[in-house]
This record gives structure tokens, C-alpha cells and sequence, in this order.
């Protein structure tokens, strides 16, 4: 499908609003700095190549959840080199670019923190903290809200323990 | 710590972030979908070959079944081989489906569970080749001496071939047994991250 200039336009504000949560999805999965421009790279071209195809049935916020945590998931696991949401790195440049930013410590201990946990509750954790209700949360997950709501107890009391060891 | 004093610290990044994420939009207006390359579409390519090479085989082992359905020396290999290659194109089929049917926009269980499900499938089929290439190599080359030379391998004496198929069931006995003892990494994997799907109660 050609895209319009009016569809790029829209892609491009889109992402400004979302980039934060790339940002920070991504941070979660990849600890290392070159790695995550690679899963941001993924993300945002996962999002791209969906973007004529959006589901107006979910929202935009489940939507973008949705295929940020599937594409982290997958790059984490590395489930195969030829993962169906794997894509080619793109050459010519960086669709998002990330200078280097303030170290909040707090922040930092935080990401440590979750990156205990493993991949399905790193992304409870991250909508969780996105301000997502359990209702959402089961949606992007597609488990049960009781579901969640277990694990999301589990997570807090693993989260608890880390930062008490750490203290 | 609460979630809510998590949350307060998560938050907190977004300022920074506001001003440290660019977006580089000329790079966004020249990307043309073609040149973002799904390694996808080359699992599917590769998958259609398998299948297209499958029915082709096939269509020869019927054409050879019936050529020689009054001869059961040679109806019988033809036979095994026609049941195995079935077996494969259904499994490359079910294969092929699975991988069009995987999005990104689907709930992450559902996504991941396929993925896990798909590697499941590629271990599983590498397995099944390290016990039925040696299993079915004796009716393959019967059937092929006779279809491509009409030479028939029984004139070399009926012993080899049970001795052939006696030591190939021992080598597939001993790949499985093996296989099963320490299993493929990334299956185990797999079967593990589907368990961390299931339904905690």
C-alpha cells in the first residue's frame, strides 16, 4: 500500500505521542544501549508497518501496547532468527533517536528491579505503571483479569523484595 | 514500595524523555513500505518451496504406486513414502498457516503463544527429519532406482536391505533416546515461556 503524505503526517505525530513508551518499554527489555536502538527500531517500524491497519475496536493505547510488548517479547526471547515480528534493521539512519539522558537513580533502580522479572511480567509490570486498570492490562495481554490481578500481587511482592535487599 | 511510588518514579522519566527522544520525521517521509523487509516473508517463501517440492513428490509416488500397484516389493516403499510425505506437507501446511495468521497487534498471549508454538513446530520438524531420513532412505532408494533406472534393488539380494532398515531403526532409536535425554534448547524454551502463559489462580 502507498502511503499518503497525509498518512506520514499522522504517523508522525502518533509517534510523538507514543515515543516516551517506546522509550521506556524498550529500556525495560534491553539493558544494553545499542540493543535497545534496535528494539526501538523494531517497534517503530512494527508500528509502522500496522499503522494503515489499525483495529478501531481497541483503542489507540491498546493498540500500541499490544505490538511495543509483542516486539520486545520476541526480541528478548529471540524465539528464532527469522521471528515473524522481526524485521530488517533499517539503514539509512534511526527513526527514533535517543541523546544521551539524565541518570535518574531512582529510575535506574527501578528498571533493575523489573528486569528480575520475567518477560510476561515485565509487561504487566510496565502497563501497570502506565496507569493501566486490570480490565486494560488483561486486554493488551489477553489473560483474565483475575489473571492479572495474581500476578500483579506476585510481581509487587517480588518488586518489595528486591527493593528491601537493595535498600 | 507501592506501585503508586513506582509509578511517581516512571513518570518522572517523561520530561527527560520528551526532550531526549527525537523523532527523525525526513527519515519516516522516505521509508517506502518495500524497503522495510520482513524476514517473515522469507520463512513463508521457504515454507511454499518445501510445499510446492512436496506435492510434486507426491504426485510422483501416486504416478509410481500406480505404475506398480500388482508389484508389493515395490508398493510397499511407495506407500511408506506416500504416508510420510503427506505427514510433511500437512505439517509445512500447518506451519505456513500459523505463520500468516502471527500479529503483532493481537494480545501479547495470543501472539506469544503462537511464536512458542511455531518454535515448538521447527523442533519438532527437525527432529522428525533426524529419524525419518534414516527410517525411509531404504524405500527411497528402491522407489527411485526403479522410477529413474528401472533397476531394481532387490536383484542385489533381499539381505542388505534388512540389514539397511535393521541399522537405520537402531540409529533413529538412539537419535531419539538422545533427543529426548537432552532436549533442543530452544524447545525447552518455548515449552517453558507457554507455561509462564497459563492461567495463575
Amino acid at each position: 500500500m502507498k502511503r499518503t503524505e497525509q498518512q506520514e503526517a499522522l504517523f508522525i505525530d502518533y509517534l510523538e505521542s507514543c515515543k516516551k513508551l517506546i522509550a521506556k518499554v524498550a529500556r525495560v527489555y534491553c539493558k544494553d544501549e545499542e540493543e535497545r536502538k534496535d528494539l526501538m527500531q523494531d517497534i517503530t517500524l512494527q508500528l509502522w508497518k500496522a499503522f494503515p491497519n489499525y483495529d478501531d475496536t481497541y483503542a489507540v493505547s491498546t493498540w500500541t501496547y499490544r505490538i511495543a510488548l509483542n516486539t520486545s517479547i520476541s526480541h528478548l526471547r529471540k524465539v528464532t532468527t527469522r521471528s515473524a515480528v522481526q524485521t530488517n534493521k533499517y539503514s539509512e539512519g534511526e527513526i527514533m533517536q535517543v541523546e544521551a539522558d539524565t541518570v535518574d537513580e531512582n529510575l535506574e533502580h527501578l528498571y533493575r528491579a523489573i528486569d528480575l522479572l520475567k518477560p510476561v511480567d515485565k509487561a504487566v509490570v510496565v502497563l501497570q505503571l502506565e496507569g493501566c486498570s486490570n480490565k486494560e492490562i488483561a486486554e493488551v495481554m489477553g489473560l483474565s483479569a483475575s489473571n492479572i490481578s495474581t500476578r500483579k500481587l506476585r510481581i509487587k511482592e517480588e518488586l518489595k523484595s528486591h527493593f528491601e535487599t537493595t535498600k | 514500595m507501592e506501585f503508586e511510588q513506582l509509578t511517581s518514579i516512571w513518570n518522572n522519566a517523561n520530561p527527560t524523555l520528551d526532550q531526549t527522544v527525537k523523532i527523525n520525521k525526513e527519515l519516516v517521509k522516505t521509508i517506502s513500505f518495500s524497503k522495510v523487509k520482513s524476514s517473515l516473508s522469507e520463512i513463508k517463501w521457504t515454507s511454499i518451496v518445501q510445499i510446492v517440492v512436496g506435492i510434486w513428490f507426491l504426485d510422483f509416488l501416486l504416478g509410481f504406486a500406480f505404475r506398480h500397484h500388482a508389484e508389493p516389493l515395490f508398493l510397499i516403499p511407495a506407500t511408506m513414502l506416500i504416508i510420510i510425505t503427506v505427514y510433511s506437507l500437512i505439517f509445512d501446511i500447518g506451519q505456513l498457516i500459523m505463520l500468516f495468521t502471527i500479529n503483532a497487534q493481537a494480545s501479547v498471549a495470543e501472539a506469544q503463544r503462537k511464536l512458542s508454538a511455531l518454535k515448538k513446530l521447527e523442533a519438532y520438524d527437525a527432529y522428525s527429519l533426524l529419524v525419518i531420513i534414516p527410517l525411509f532412505s531404504a524405500p527411497f532408494l528402491i522407489v527411485v532406482a526403479k522410477a529413474a533406472a528401472e533397476v531394481s534393488l532387490y536383484e542385489f539380494g533381499s539381505q542388505w536391505i534388512y540389514s539397511y532398515v535393521a541399522g537405520s531403526a537402531v540409529v533413529a532409536g538412539i537419535v531419539v533416546f538422545f533427543l529426548r535425554m537432552f532436549p533442543n534448547k530452544g524447545l525447552q524454551e518455548s515449552i517453558d515461556f507457554l507455561k509462564e502463559l497459563k492461567e495463575e489462580k
